[in-house]
């Protein structure tokens, strides 16, 4: 199919697009003109920032002390470690893209939800979290022992964070130098790094629901096809596709 | 940098020889921002008095001993273990029972254009449980959420789960944020089925033709709010 490149000498705007129409098609980028527009300067687009990748060793959890206090004697007859749970944080490390910036984490390989399962003994459990603050990315740890403690365990972590390009950017249509291109008011920048769909991808993007519960349990399902179950977890839960970008 | 023009394709490389922009390639924006704030409140799930009288005195102590959802204190029927004229304080044992419950409530946060299918949202939210429901054996719900924290929610993320003693989760709560239709959704789901308290409570006063307050178990609160500031980037493909 053609391409059009095209640049309005009055407002400046360049926008590409598939076909052939009337430019003025594509004056105001709203609903039924995304399916046809490669670029816009009127659009935002999104790069990458930073990557963080680090290894964290979380250290054992203790099970309780056994006991067999009349506190719990009316359903258990045996002795039973007084169920403990705890929070830590880690530092995963810096980065400068702002607190709000949005962010995609990776554990082992996998896209996972926040609050996942990094390591399970039986029932004892220690779930994550990676979050943002204003100059770093960490990990939240939530862990939880009843009968079994939670041996130490290394788990290595990276973190893809995301530059928007909303604002344009001086006054320029279509410049073309011998070490950079720009068009569209900086919208469209050889110094900048456009995420792109590939069939080898880093991460997935998606846009339905990754997580389900049902029959007291739940169950995490990412479009990269990681999967985590809790045992009682009794639905059919299949997850949403994505679409795989290469930063 | 070279910049390539032809009738079907436009292609971009920086100086590296990389390529920047390619037609033949989807490249993803944004269409929509949406920044909001959505308050939810997860519902208690209700509550079943247990009770069981362990022994009891002649001539009725060949009577079946057995789980009760409430003892009556009237003449004595030889064949229901909740059915007692009398009995001394330590024979009965009282717990609270959580009743199975599933909910789902949908909120609608953000609205995009009619024409045109999103291919994906780039969520991040500052999650604050306000209220944490707690069972009253084991305490608060476990929650790996760090407090007032910019996390990703994409897709959906685990708010809350409750473990029994060596088994599986009794309790999971959920909150997912999707599009449906021309909106963007954020939806909170909670599913707990059955659970036994393991805090015991005895009877102070025993059954003397009227049942004792002293044994009635107190009922877990399993209601937690939660309120959460959203940032929604609504995203295409290109061609």
């Amino acid at each position: 199919m053609t391409r059009t490149l095209y640049a309005n000498g009055k407002t400046g705007q360049v926008f590409i697009y598939a076909g052939t129409q009337d430019p003025q098609t594509f004056d105001r980028p709203r609903g039924e003109t995304y399916n046809a527009i490669h670029f816009h300067s009127d659009l935002s687009y999104l790069g990458s920032s930073q990557v963080v990748e680090a290894t964290i060793t979380h250290p054992k959890r203790q099970k309780g002390e056994q006991t067999d206090d009349k506190f719990f004697g009316l359903l258990e007859t045996d002795p039973y470690s007084v169920p403990l749970q705890g929070t830590h944080e880690y530092i995963l490390g810096k980065h400068s893209a702002g607190v709000d910036a949005p962010f995609v984490s990776i554990y082992n390989g996998a896209q996972i939800p926040a609050g996942s399962i990094i390591q399970k003994v039986e029932e004892s459990v220690r779930a994550v979290s990676l979050f943002l603050t204003g100059g770093e990315v960490r990990v939240f740890e939530n862990w939880a022992t009843f009968e079994h403690s939670l041996p130490a365990v290394t788990r290595t972590y990276k973190v893809y964070l995301f530059e928007t390009l909303f604002e344009p950017s001086g006054r320029t249509s279509i410049r073309m130098l011998p070490d950079r291109f720009t068009a569209g008011f900086g919208k469209l920048d050889t110094n900048y790094r456009y995420i792109r769909e590939t069939d080898t991808p880093d991460l997935y993007l998606s846009v339905g629901r990754s997580a389900d519960v049902d029959g007291g349990g739940w169950k995490t399902s990412s479009p990269d096809g990681a999967s985590v179950t809790t045992a009682s977890y009794s639905g059919g839960f299949v997850g949403a596709p994505g679409r795989g970008v290469k930063v | 940098m070279s910049f390539f023009a032809s009738n079907d394709r436009i292609e971009v490389t920086d100086t590296n020889g990389e390529t920047v922009f390619d037609t033949t390639t989807p490249m993803p924006f944004i269409t929509t921002e949406i920044v909001t704030q959505v308050m939810h409140t997860f519902p208690d799930s209700g509550d079943e008095p247990q009770y069981q009288i362990t022994k009891t005195r002649p001539p009725f102590d060949s009577k079946p001993v057995g789980t009760c959802s409430e003892i009556r204190c009237d003449d004595d029927d030889a064949a229901d273990p909740c059915y007692r004229v009398e009995w001394d304080p330590e024979w009965i044992r009282a717990w609270n029972k959580v009743l199975p419950r599933d909910h789902i409530s949908t909120y609608t946060i953000g609205s995009i254009d009619a024409g045109y299918e999103p291919d994906f949202l780039l969520a991040t939210g500052e999650l604050v449980r306000v209220k944490a429901g707690r069972q009253k054996d084991f305490g608060a719900f476990i929650s790996s959420v760090p407090q007032g924290e910019r996390i990703s929610v994409d897709g959906s993320i685990v708010l809350e789960t409750a473990y029994e003693i060596g088994g599986p989760a009794w309790l999971s709560r959920v909150m997912s944020v999707y599009v449906e239709g021309n909106s963007v959704k954020a939806e909170f789901k909670h599913s707990n089925v059955a659970y036994e308290s393991r805090l015991e409570y005895r009877d102070l006063a025993g059954c003397y033709g009227k049942q004792s307050e002293g044994a009635t178990p107190l009922p877990d609160d399993l209601s937690s709010r939660w309120e959460i500031s959203f940032r929604i980037l609504v995203g295409k493909f290109t061609p």
